[in-house]
């Protein structure tokens, strides 16, 4: 009697996309950075406004044929999506958990959700939507700070093929948007379409054009570099007032897999419009195992996104242009195809580290020296020193020698010794601190005029380090940047350029 | 209402009496002679207002009535508790004053105080209980329908609600469901609740119960139905959604920004009784970044010596606090009461002190026991507590994420159930439904003035409840 429609709604519909564009554009449009060029994302904007545009002209496809292309197109860019997520999560909430632990339960809420039939989805969507997007602009709030508009002024439009090639890859990303479009019904009047269409291509556009900029102000052009999540990373720069909380990143990754799981489970169908039959739940279950092994293979995720790109999406635009008598326009598109070349511990087990002290070693590269928050019975840091070439060296040998895991959480300085940052040895260090999430990229740095070590066992800690980040994009982008220095005597005055 | 004069026909004015009162199964009327002459006559009153002996004494000697000339005269003494006598060739109708509906020594709502409002509860009787809410809607639109239900124990249901507000294929819904099962006996409303129930696997209820007349009477205002079993003082309100288990009757009685900010707190309240336990655990074994790092040293400090895990001893604690108020519940006033200082005292410090759990986990539960306790409704505060502990098991084994699963499990579940075809989410989902004016009732409670339709509950053509006068 009071909810007859088992349509969707012009809000609703902006809302799926909203969480849509917002979850997966900020994973994925950092990598299609081009080098400080805009012609990849202008193009993927682009093309993408020309396919929902397509896609309103021909609201509905009722012939089987492109609903099965589409439906395999959904489904193999689903199990992209939930690969990704499986990887974002073991790397920055659950480190050490295997791959197909994460993922079986990603797809077994995925399923739960398809198998309570569609209208849920878009009940669940509805509810999420504020909180999720209230969460991504606080984060984005966070980190803004390190974003530094100067970066921008590199910034330039220069088409090449490599530009245009990777500008179609962002458009086969962001076309599972409209994946609700195809929904069997929606309460849209007619003359709505244009308007809703160009709103929610305008969000879309203006989200990702938002988050290219602002990564590209954070990290420079270069300084994402190694990084397999960059946004992500960044989050780690995000500190709120007051140490209320101390890291924010394993927060706010929480509320991005929230609305990457909203995606993935509409990628897996597409075209239900209500709870589904025991065949289709039979037929959607064996779907997604299948899908789950995919996604637990790297070489299969490879195998899926290249027939994404150049089988089914090509194959699924021709259709609609088939379809919708537009042969002109394909005409026009069909260049650009063509383009195309291409573990868990209780709290008492762990140490948390407080203060990393790095000077050259002897036998090895460096001489670490650990500062945990623990003061021994002489008033003094506990702490460990040793030699090694890497951190995760040192790592393991302190988890040898003591049996407890160090974690570096909270660790607030990074002190490194003068004579260091001259050598070209630091380089292993940098990028050791670049690609693991491990190292928050807000910690603060001093250079030490004497031996780092010492400062690292202090029991006061000071709070006015230059940021871990900044000596990453100056070493990655290679500009310059200014670190505070503690004088030979102890006093924390002056500061030094690096590199010199 | 009728302003005609009281017709000398007696025929008529039963049929009169007959359209208007129709399904209104309290409301009765006798035929009587009257007088040496044994002039025939109508009583008309409403049940358990107006008693039969009363009845008996007044009738022999008509003392203390009062003429009435219109119909609308008639009702308006008829509703507020009175019997109303319709005389054959008399063009008045007389009022026989009675003592009216049961007021006071009716007995208190136990379970669902407020600081404002009426105290009065539901007794155990199905007639009282219909009386009571009949006494605060005195409409002849309030229909109330009893029926008998069960083999053997021909228990007395009655449904009741607004005529021209409530859907009529709600009616024709629990009609069904209510005549689909034939049972030996129904001695409480929970049963009639179980066997009407559409998502019975659920642990969310999908009917509200309450003590109190005056939220039922709210309830048959916006279009809902009341089920009232005998021998039971818990009615049933229906449809229901997850909102309308976070309203208290004095939400409406005090000041809009008070009853926001209990509203506020009730539903992060909810939450977190559900997974404020879990939260601690993923926290403390998985993210201990989110720690800010003094209180991660300081926890550190404490876990030191304490034979369990984090998980265990969150697991020891609320199991031991479930014990505690099982005990409490089933144990006479007095005693009860000492459970709590038993409980507090010897579970928790001594536990502490012989350090079995870390004094954290003490703060932890119970922080989340005083959060299931903040939730009005029993059943749905009961749903989250069991809820709880599969949400404790999934952060323990997989951190926030674990958390996380659980939640959407949770909010996937709520937002697939429905009660009678109204979805259980419904101002938060699918609130165009109703042009997004439930909304105005929801987590915010807007200023009363603006509070001017119905929630979805009530029939589409009949929605407005507040307007100024011309």
């Amino acid at each position: 009697v009071f909810s007859e429609n088992g349509k969707i709604s012009g809000r609703q519909f902006y809302r799926n996309y909203a969480i849509s564009i917002i979850s997966l554009s900020a994973l994925i449009v950092p990598l299609f950075s081009g080098q400080a060029n805009l012609c990849s994302i202008g193009t993927g904007i682009l093309l993408l406004g020309i396919y929902l545009w397509m896609t309103v002209r021909i609201p509905c496809p009722k012939s089987r044929m492109l609903r099965f292309v589409s439906f395999s197109h959904y489904w193999l860019l689903g199990t992209v999506v939930a690969h990704m997520t499986g990887r974002l999560i073991q790397e920055f909430l659950l480190k050490g958990t295997s791959l197909a632990l994460i993922l079986f339960w990603f797809y077994l809420i995925c399923y739960y959700q398809l198998y309570k039939g569609l209208e849920c989805r878009v009940r669940v969507g509805e509810i999420l939507f504020l909180f999720f997007v209230v969460m991504i602009l606080l984060l984005l709030g966070l980190t803004m700070g390190e974003a530094q508009p100067v970066r921008l002024r590199k910034l330039s439009f220069a088409p090449d093929s490599n530009q245009l090639r990777q500008g179609y890859e962002l458009f086969v990303w962001l076309g599972a948007v409209q994946s609700l479009w195809y929904r069997k019904g929606h309460t849209l009047k007619k003359e709505d379409y244009p308007k809703i269409t160009a709103i929610i291509w305008g969000t879309g556009a203006a989200a990702v054009v938002f988050l290219r900029l602002f990564t590209l102000g954070i990290y420079g052009s270069a300084g994402h570099r190694d990084l397999s999540f960059p946004l992500a990373s960044a989050m780690t720069l995000a500190h709120l007032p007051g140490n209320v909380i101390g890291r924010l990143d394993a927060v706010f990754v929480l509320v991005w897999v929230m609305g990457l799981f909203l995606l993935g489970s509409t990628l897996f169908a597409p075209l239900e419009a209500e709870e589904p039959d025991l065949h289709r739940k039979v037929l959607l279950a064996a779907g997604m195992a299948v899908s789950f092994v995919l996604a637990l293979f790297p070489q299969g995720i490879e195998w899926c996104w290249k027939f994404l790109c150049y089988v089914s999406m090509p194959l699924q635009l021709i259709l609609l242009l088939w379809r919708g008598t537009r042969k002109k326009l394909l005409l026009l598109l069909l260049p650009i195809i063509f383009l195309t070349g291409c573990g868990r511990q209780e709290l008492e087990e762990q140490s948390l580290v407080l203060a990393l002290g790095v000077d050259s070693g002897e036998e090895h590269s460096f001489c670490m020296t650990l500062g945990f928050g623990a003061t021994n019975e002489e008033g003094q840091m506990d702490s460990f020193i040793t030699e090694g070439d890497t951190l995760t060296e040192v790592t393991e040998s302190y988890q040898a020698y003591y049996g407890k895991k160090l974690d570096f959480n909270h660790l607030k300085n990074i002190y490194l010794s003068e004579q260091l940052l001259l050598d070209d040895e630091l380089e292993s260090l940098l990028e050791e601190f670049q690609t693991d999430s491990t190292y928050s990229r807000g910690t603060g740095v001093y250079a030490v005029q004497g031996n780092a070590g010492e400062e690292a066992v202090k029991v006061e800690q000071p709070e006015k380090g230059v940021p871990l980040h900044r000596i990453l994009n100056a070493y990655y982008n290679e500009e310059s940047c200014e670190i505070p220095e503690v004088q030979s005597d102890g006093m924390y005055k002056g500061s030094i350029f690096w590199p010199q | 209402m009728e302003e005609t004069g009281i017709s000398p026909c007696l025929s008529k004015n039963r049929k009169w009496i007959l359209e208007r009162y129709a399904h209104c199964d309290d409301i009765l009327n006798r035929q009587v002679c009257i007088g040496e002459a044994q002039k025939e006559g109508i009583l008309l009153y409403v049940e358990v207002a107006v008693s039969n002996l009363m009845l008996e004494e007044h009738m022999i000697g008509l003392s203390d009535v009062q003429p009435l000339g219109t119909y609308a005269e008639a009702e308006a003494a008829l509703l507020s508790g009175n019997a109303v006598l319709f005389l054959e060739g008399e063009t008045q109708a007389y009022k026989i004053s009675s003592k009216g509906y049961p007021g006071i020594g009716v007995s208190k709502a136990e379970s669902e105080k407020v600081m404002r409002g009426s105290r009065e509860g539901f007794t155990e009787s199905e007639k009282t209980n219909v009386a009571l809410i009949r006494k605060r809607l005195r409409d002849p639109r309030m229909k109330v329908e009893e029926q008998e239900i069960g083999v053997r124990s021909h228990t007395m249901t009655a449904l009741i609600y607004m005529e021209d507000l409530v859907y009529p294929d709600l009616l024709d819904q629990i009609r069904r469901r209510m005549n689909a099962y034939e049972i030996d006996g129904i001695l409480d409303s929970g049963m009639m609740e179980q066997l009407t129930e559409e998502y019975w696997l659920s642990p969310f209820p999908q009917f509200q119960s309450t003590e109190r007349p005056d939220r039922a009477a709210a309830a048959v205002l916006e279009g809902r139905i009341v089920l009232v079993t005998d021998h039971s003082p818990e009615v049933l309100l229906f449809p229901s959604d997850y909102n309308s288990f976070f309203q208290t009757s004095d939400d409406w009685y005090r000041r809009f920004e008070e009853a926001t900010f209990a509203r506020i707190l009730r539903f992060a309240a909810a939450i977190l009784s559900m997974c404020f336990p879990a939260i601690y655990v993923a926290v403390t074994t998985w993210h201990t970044g989110l720690l800010p790092t003094n209180l991660a040293l300081s926890l550190a400090e404490a876990r030191r010596g304490v034979p369990f895990p984090s998980a265990g001893e969150v697991l020891l604690m609320e199991v031991s606090f479930e014990l505690i108020r099982e005990a409490g519940v089933r144990l006479p006033g007095a005693i009860g009461n000492t459970i709590g200082i038993v409980g507090g005292l010897i579970i928790g410090q001594s536990a502490v002190a012989a350090n079995l759990v870390s004094p954290i986990v003490v703060i932890v539960v119970a922080f989340t026991a005083l959060c299931s306790f903040a939730i009005p409704n029993e059943e749905l505060s009961a749903a989250f507590r069991l809820l709880k502990y599969g949400c404790l098991f999934m952060g323990a084994w997989l951190g926030m994420y674990g958390v996380l699963l659980s939640c959407l499990w949770v909010l996937i579940h709520l937002s697939h159930l429905s009660s009678f075809g109204i979805p259980y989410l419904m101002p938060y989902a699918a609130s165009e439904v109703n042009g997004y004016e439930d909304e105005k009732d929801a987590i915010v409670r807007f200023p009363f003035r603006m509070l001017k339709r119905r929630p979805v509950f009530a029939r589409r053509d009949a929605r407005v409840k507040l307007r100024k006068k011309e």
